[in-house]
Order: C-alpha cells, then sequence, then structure tokens
C-alpha cells in the first residue's frame, strides 16, 4: 500500500512541477492542505496540541503521511478518516457533533437561553409600569450631564461640603 | 534552617486557627478585644510566611541542596534569576507564594479598614484564616516546600526548560498573586454576611479589592498569552488549554462582578447574585490553582503533579457548601430596594451583560471539565479542542463586543430608543463604514462584524468622553484635553473604566486580525536561499551553534524583507538544556512590521546546514499587545486615588446609615 502511495506521490510532484501549477514553492516541506490538515489533528502523544506544532518525531511522521496522501489525491475526508480508524474520533480537534459529544455542545447553548430567559423574564416582573419621559422628568442621563458641570462649577469651592 | 522554616509554618497554622476561634468566641462574648485580634494574627501569619520565603530563597540562591525542592528545581549553574524563579517553578514553593500574597493583600485590605468597619473587618479576616489554615496545612503536611534530602546530592536537577525565560519572572507571579487575591473580597463578602453589616459602604469595600484581584488575574492571563507567544511557538498566544481556561473562569465571574455591582451600588438591586458572583469567582480561583496541580486535567502546562488533588477537591466542596449556606441564611439581608423603571436602561444592559460573560464562562467550564464528564459516564476518554470555544465562545464574544458599545450609552434608570440612536449615530455609522469595507475586501462576514463591532465599542466610548467633556466645557470654556483630563480625574472609575473597553476592543481586532487572516508555511531552506510568504521574503543565511552558561544554542540568522525592501534581520533559536536535551526549546524569532509579525520558529536542521523554518505571518498581533498595554493603563486611572474619596467619605456616613438600617 505505502510504496504505491509514494509512487504515486512523486509521479504527482512530478506532474504538477512539469504543468507549471505547482501552487507551492520547491522548499515548501508540506503543501498547505497538509498544513491545514494537520492543524485538524491531535498529536497523540501530546496533551493538546496539532501535529502541525508538535515537534515530536510521531507528529512528523503524521504530517508525512498527510502530505503522501494530499499528493496522491485523496479528499481531506479521506484522509481524517484514515487517522480516525486508526487513534479513534479523539484524534480530530473538531469532531463530528454527534453520540454522547452532543451534551457539549446543547450544554451551553440551553444555559445561555435559559438565562436570557430568567434576564427577560425577571426584567419584566420587576419593572414598574412605563411612565412616560416628560421635561419635568428628566432622564437620569440628563441628570449625570448635569453633575458633572455643576461638579465643575463646584470645583473652586470644594471644600468637601457640596450636597450631593 | 529547613526545622526553623517548617516551624514558622506551623506557628503560622496555629496562628490561623487561633485567630478564627478568637473571631468566633470575641464575636459571640462580645470581646472587641479578642475579635481584633484577628485582624492581628492575619499580620502574624503574614510574619511568619515571610520568614519561611526568605529561608527558602536564601536556600535557592546559595544552593543548598539539603532541601529537597531546592535541588529538584534548581542547579547551581542556572543563571541567578531563574534560580529565584524556581521559587515559585514547583508545587510546593507555588503554593507558598500564593499564601503568603493572599495574606499580604489581606493584611493590607484588613488593616487599612480595620477603623471604618469594625464588626465586618473581624469576621473577614476570621474567614480568610480559615481559609489559609487549610493552605498552610497543606504546606505542612501535604507538601511542604522544605523537605530534607537524605543525601544531599552534589547538584541540582535544574528547572524545566521551558520555564526559563523570561516570561518567568513575570506570568507565575501575576497568575498565581490574581487568584490568591480572590481571596480578599470572598472574605470579605463572608465577613459581610457573618457579620450582617450590609450597608452601601461595605459594597465600595468589596468592589475595590475585586477590582484588585481582577486587575492582577487579568495582568497574569495577558502575560502568559505574550510569553506563549514568543516561547511556545504555535504562532498564537491563546489555545483553549484547559489550564488557560481555568485561569479565565474567575476572571470572568470577576469581570460580570464588577459590571453589575454598579447596579447594586445605585440601585441596591440584585444583591444575591453579585454575591453569587464574588462565591464563584473564588471557587474558581480555587478550582484554577488546583486543576493545573492535581493532573485532573492533561494538559500541556503540567510541570507538577502531587497528592494535593483530594486536599483540594475537599476544600471546595467544603467552601461551597459553607458558603452557599452562610448566602441562605442571610437571605433576608440580600433583599432587593427597588424595581426597575424601564426595559431599556442601563441596569438591564448590566444584566445583559452578567448574561454573556456568565454563559462563556459556562461554556469554558463545561468544556474544560466535559473529558471528566465523559470518562465517568461512557468510560472513554474525549478532548475538547479549540474548535468548540472557538464556536460557542466566539458569538458570545461578539454579542460582549456589542454590549460594550451599547452598555455605557444607555442611561441609568431608563432610556428610550430615540435617545440612543441619538447618541449611538456616530459609532453606528463607523461601524458600517468598517463592515462594508471589511467585507469588500476580505468578505469573511464574521471578522468583519467582530471589528465593526470593536470599532462601535471604540465609538462609544469616544462618545462618552466627548458628552462629559462638552458638559464641563459648557460651564468651564476650558480646552478639550484638559476637560478630558478633568472629566477623568474626577470620576476616574468610570472613565478609567472606558479606556480598559478601549484596550478590550483594541484587543479583539487583534485576536480577529491573527483568527482569520494568519497565513503559515513550513520549508527547508539552504543557507543563502529565499522564500516568500504573503508580501515578505525570508533569505536563510545559515545556522551557528553558540554556547550560553546552562545551553547548547543553534541559531538560524534571517533577513526579512518586505516587498523587496529589506527590514531587518532576525534569529530563530533552539535551545539544548544541560540535563534536558531531550526536550529542546524555541525562541521564536517576530518581527514586527507595525500592522503584521513575521514569525519563525526553528524546527530542524541537517548536515548539509539546510534548516527547517515554521513560518507564520500573523496579522495584528501587535495590536493585542497594545491593547493589552491601554487595558493596563485603564485600570492604573481606575486606581488612581479620587479627589472624590474625600467628599464619600464624608457624605457616605449618613447615606450609609440610612440604607445599612433599611438592610439590617
Amino acid at each position: 500500500m505505502k510504496p504505491l502511495f509514494r509512487v504515486v506521490g512523486v509521479l504527482a510532484v512530478v506532474l504538477v512541477a512539469l504543468l507549471g501549477v505547482a501552487t507551492a514553492n520547491a522548499e515548501d516541506m508540506y503543501s498547505q492542505r497538509t498544513i491545514k490538515l494537520a492543524r485538524e489533528i491531535h498529536c497523540p502523544i501530546c496533551a493538546g496540541e496539532s501535529v502541525a506544532d508538535s515537534q515530536t518525531e510521531l507528529a512528523r511522521q503524521i504530517r508525512g503521511i498527510i502530505e503522501e496522501k494530499v499528493q496522491a489525491g485523496e479528499s481531506d475526508q479521506e484522509i481524517k478518516d484514515y487517522f480516525v480508524a486508526r487513534y479513534g474520533e479523539s484524534i480530530l480537534f473538531d469532531p463530528p457533533k454527534s453520540g454522547f459529544r452532543l451534551g457539549l455542545w446543547w450544554m451551553p447553548l440551553i444555559v445561555v437561553g435559559v438565562g436570557a430567559l430568567v434576564v427577560v423574564s425577571f426584567v419584566r416582573e420587576r419593572t414598574k409600569a412605563p411612565r412616560p419621559l416628560t421635561a419635568e422628568q428628566p432622564s437620569d442621563d440628563d441628570a449625570e450631564l448635569e453633575a458633572i458641570a455643576r461638579e465643575v462649577l463646584g470645583d473652586a469651592s470644594d471644600d468637601g461640603r457640596t450636597p450631593t | 534552617m529547613a526545622q526553623l522554616a517548617h516551624g514558622a509554618l506551623l506557628l503560622a497554622l496555629a496562628t490561623a486557627i487561633f485567630g478564627v476561634g478568637a473571631t468566633i468566641i470575641g464575636e459571640r462574648r462580645r470581646i472587641p478585644e479578642l475579635s481584633q485580634s484577628a485582624v492581628r494574627a492575619v499580620v502574624g501569619v503574614l510574619f511568619l510566611l515571610l520568614i519561611a520565603d526568605v529561608i527558602l530563597l536564601t536556600a535557592f540562591v546559595t544552593h543548598d541542596f539539603s532541601f529537597a525542592y531546592v535541588s529538584s528545581r534548581s542547579s547551581s549553574d542556572m543563571p541567578l534569576r531563574y534560580v529565584v524563579t524556581a521559587f515559585y517553578g514547583g508545587q510546593e514553593g507555588s503554593l507558598l507564594f500564593w499564601t503568603t500574597m493572599a495574606t499580604l493583600l489581606a493584611s493590607i485590605a484588613f488593616v487599612r479598614n480595620r477603623p471604618r468597619f469594625p464588626r465586618l473587618v473581624p469576621y473577614a479576616a476570621g474567614t480568610f484564616l480559615a481559609l489559609t489554615s487549610f493552605f498552610l496545612f497543606v504546606l505542612t503536611f501535604v507538601a511542604s516546600p522544605f523537605e530534607i534530602n537524605a543525601l544531599i546530592p552534589a547538584q541540582g536537577q535544574g528547572l524545566n526548560p521551558l520555564l526559563r525565560d523570561p516570561g518567568m519572572l513575570v506570568h507565575p507571579p501575576m497568575l498565581l498573586s490574581g487568584f490568591a487575591s480572590f481571596s480578599v473580597p470572598f472574605s470579605i463578602a463572608m465577613g459581610a454576611l457573618f457579620s450582617g453589616r450590609m450597608t452601601r459602604e461595605w459594597l465600595s469595600f468589596v468592589r475595590t479589592w475585586a477590582l484588585v484581584a481582577w486587575a492582577i488575574l487579568g495582568t497574569g492571563i495577558f502575560l502568559g498569552g505574550w510569553w506563549a507567544y514568543h516561547v511556545l511557538g504555535w504562532g498564537g498566544y491563546w489555545g483553549w488549554d484547559p489550564v488557560e481556561n481555568v485561569s479565565l473562569l474567575p476572571w470572568l465571574t470577576g469581570t460580570a462582578f464588577i459590571h453589575s455591582v454598579l447596579v447594586q451600588e445605585r440601585r441596591g438591586m440584585l444583591k444575591v447574585w453579585n454575591m453569587g458572583l464574588l462565591l464563584a469567582s473564588y471557587v474558581l480561583a480555587i478550582f484554577g490553582t488546583f486543576v493545573v496541580r492535581s493532573g485532573l486535567i492533561q494538559s500541556v502546562h503540567t510541570f507538577a503533579v502531587s497528592a494535593i488533588g483530594p486536599y483540594f477537591l475537599s476544600f471546595l466542596v467544603v467552601v461551597t457548601v459553607a458558603s452557599i449556606a452562610v448566602m441562605i441564611y442571610r437571605l433576608p439581608m440580600l433583599q432587593s430596594e427597588n424595581t426597575f423603571d424601564a426595559v431599556l436602561s442601563r441596569e438591564s444592559g448590566f444584566l445583559l451583560n452578567n448574561l454573556i460573560f456568565a454563559g462563556i464562562a459556562f461554556a469554558t467550564f463545561w468544556g474544560t471539565v466535559y473529558p471528566i464528564v465523559s470518562e465517568a459516564v461512557t468510560g472513554s476518554q474525549l478532548t475538547v479542542g479549540p474548535p468548540f470555544y472557538e464556536q460557542v465562545n466566539g458569538p458570545l464574544f461578539l454579542i460582549m463586543l456589542i454590549l460594550m458599545g451599547v452598555g455605557p450609552l444607555l442611561a441609568w434608570r431608563r432610556s428610550t430608543w430615540d435617545a440612543l440612536r441619538r447618541v449611538a449615530a456616530v459609532p453606528l455609522a463607523l461601524a458600517a463604514v468598517v463592515i462594508v469595507v471589511m467585507l469588500l475586501l476580505f468578505g469573511q462576514p464574521p471578522a468583519a462584524a467582530g471589528v465593526a463591532a470593536a470599532v462601535f465599542a471604540i465609538g462609544a466610548v469616544g462618545v462618552e468622553y466627548w458628552r462629559g467633556a462638552a458638559a464641563r466645557r459648557r460651564s468651564t470654556r476650558e480646552s478639550l484635553p484638559s476637560a478630558i483630563v478633568g472629566l477623568t480625574k474626577r470620576n476616574p472609575r468610570r472613565f478609567g473604566g472606558y479606556i480598559v473597553h478601549l484596550g478590550v476592543a483594541v484587543i479583539a481586532i487583534g485576536i480577529i486580525g491573527t483568527q482569520f487572516f494568519q497565513s503559515e508555511r513550513q520549508v527547508m531552506l539552504n543557507p543563502g536561499q529565499s522564500t516568500q510568504i504573503a508580501e515578505y521574503t525570508l533569505t536563510f543565511n545559515g545556522l551557528a551553534q553558540s554556547r550560553i552558561v546552562d545551553a547548547d544554542v543553534y541559531t538560524a540568522d534571517i533577513d526579512v524583507a518586505s516587498n523587496g525592501k529589506d527590514i531587518g534581520v532576525i534569529h530563530a533559536k533552539r535551545f539544548f538544556y544541560d540535563g534536558f536535551e531531550q526536550q529542546p526549546t524555541t525562541r521564536v524569532a517576530v518581527k514586527t512590521t507595525g500592522f503584521d509579525d513575521v514569525y519563525v520558529m526553528l524546527t530542524e536542521w541537517n548536515d548539509s546546514g539546510a534548516a527547517g523554518l515554521h513560518i507564520f505571518v500573523n496579522p495584528l498581533v501587535p495590536w493585542v499587545w497594545v491593547g493589552g498595554l491601554i487595558y493596563m493603563l485603564g485600570m492604573l486611572i481606575v486606581f488612581w486615588p479620587m479627589p472624590v474619596a474625600r467628599r464619600v467619605a464624608l457624605t457616605a456616613p449618613s447615606r450609609g446609615k440610612a440604607t445599612g438600617e433599611a438592610a439590617v
């Protein structure tokens, strides 16, 4: 299986180079697709790092495998499936939202949703009957700006006894 | 010396327990002298802790390897600055540091405020000492930094190489102090609940110390991001790693508190909720301290694992249950004094803000503990990575940015949509322009929405300053800059807070830049060879090997040019520390060009002199750091001694008494 990949990979590289449509330069160790895929795959032996970042030998090997598969023309899904089959779904940074994982995603939505309902009903319940704003009852905001202006006027004689 | 330090810790434990007893008996039997001595006990514990600290520090500096902790964390060939930081480089030392900082802040808080709150402070001191006795117990009997080596080794094991970085000088102490400092507002809150002195004055006391804790923790998190960016070498500064998450949790609930406490201050509402946020912040700070150490959750930050997990877990449970019980007991005192005047008001804005912060905190907590939940229920391991947090917290942060803009424009008590539209017109127009331009240039609707929301928030800060300055100038006719300065001096809390908002908005733009527009390549270059990324050309000049005091260093010399114009040389390094040769660490080369960071990491090399480089172009990362500095500036303004404080002190007692009696 593997030698075949390699042959196909080399052929593909040569072909791409000959056609002059190379998306990557010769010095690139990995294609952009490999880097993108490597970002989506956990390094199995390091906590929380992707195989794109990890400097371990295993991560390096996995990057190599991804590159081979990319060069062989496999789709992103096929490549991810290959690793899921070997390491389980946890190898993916963003595994499908199914099974027990649903609890992870639904819970915050439920909490925020219920929280929003509680906040809305709390505000409504505790709001007095609405009164229209009139000139005699300026909004608190205007009062605040007035206070700023007043404060300044009181500045000169600010002995701390200015009633507030 | 170790015995002396051990003795000091034991004595500190005894003093703390005495203080708890003194509070209880003193307050029960009404012996003020006794309950006042609880405050003195806090200072006494601080003094004894400092003795232990000095002994440990001396042992480090003199390379006294008879101390097991010293020999396992340092070696005599390490530079002095890392020898000193090794103090908190491990479990026991960081716990000692934690306890010292908590006690230091508590001493300041209690001694300064004792005259103002003669009934509350002894209770707060008693609570604090009860918490501290747990830490002292752990330090004395479970994880003592003063264990003695049976055989004195000739050389120590040295500090984990990842920790040998200038970041080690600032990030861990800030973060540990941040966690520790939440004990102070928590103790004050418990003191208020126990003593029943829930006047409006105590609120300003607890708010000040919640702000202190929030500011220290925020700075610690920020420095951690800066450190990760320069050392860990994955092109980012935040990875939603469990340890990062748990440091964010108390900061989030703390942020919610410092906003919603304003509603309680002004309107006497949300008392139960605010109390809950304070308790949650403390419990989460303990959770954060303990998760890192217990090995309960896997993380890249796990530098020390030990058996203290079960102790901390029990402590968490006891503190949570006890504080909720006290709160329920005092529920009659936590009645709301007011109702809302209108649905659309500053108050409801703060409630939404709290909903979002609590939501982000919950999602982050849930993602962090879900692997444990999964293992308990299904028996299988499961990892939760950045995509979860990005997809759940991302939209919540967007809403937060929008609220950050809208909130300050809402009037207290009642606002109208018309009034809001009037004040929001300019920021809204700015945001609209930004969103259109961003969409035309880059597409990426989420990024465009985020930047527009940040610009809106910045605009709102502008509007608030403009309105305040205009109101001042109507009466003083002073120049605009002096009006702004005068305004900020008059109300540093409010206008400093707006500067913090400004910093957050700038940080948000920086984060969006890296999140959506980062480019990345991994290349193998021969000496003299160049490569292209975005508008930058990088030329690899060659690899050099050198030696620093405790490591072999490999340095890749790289020329950077932007659009053909040379902009400088950078050095990507790899360190092989003595004794840690299997664990090389990187020093990333960063070239900041105003808008972008060209970020290069040396990953490998071969015998022919070719080097493997991992190159990122991180747009707008400098904005994150600049935003962080603005944020810290804002916090400094908030803490600037208020000229108004004098006035508050004179008028507050009458007001405090009135509401206090109503509450008691």
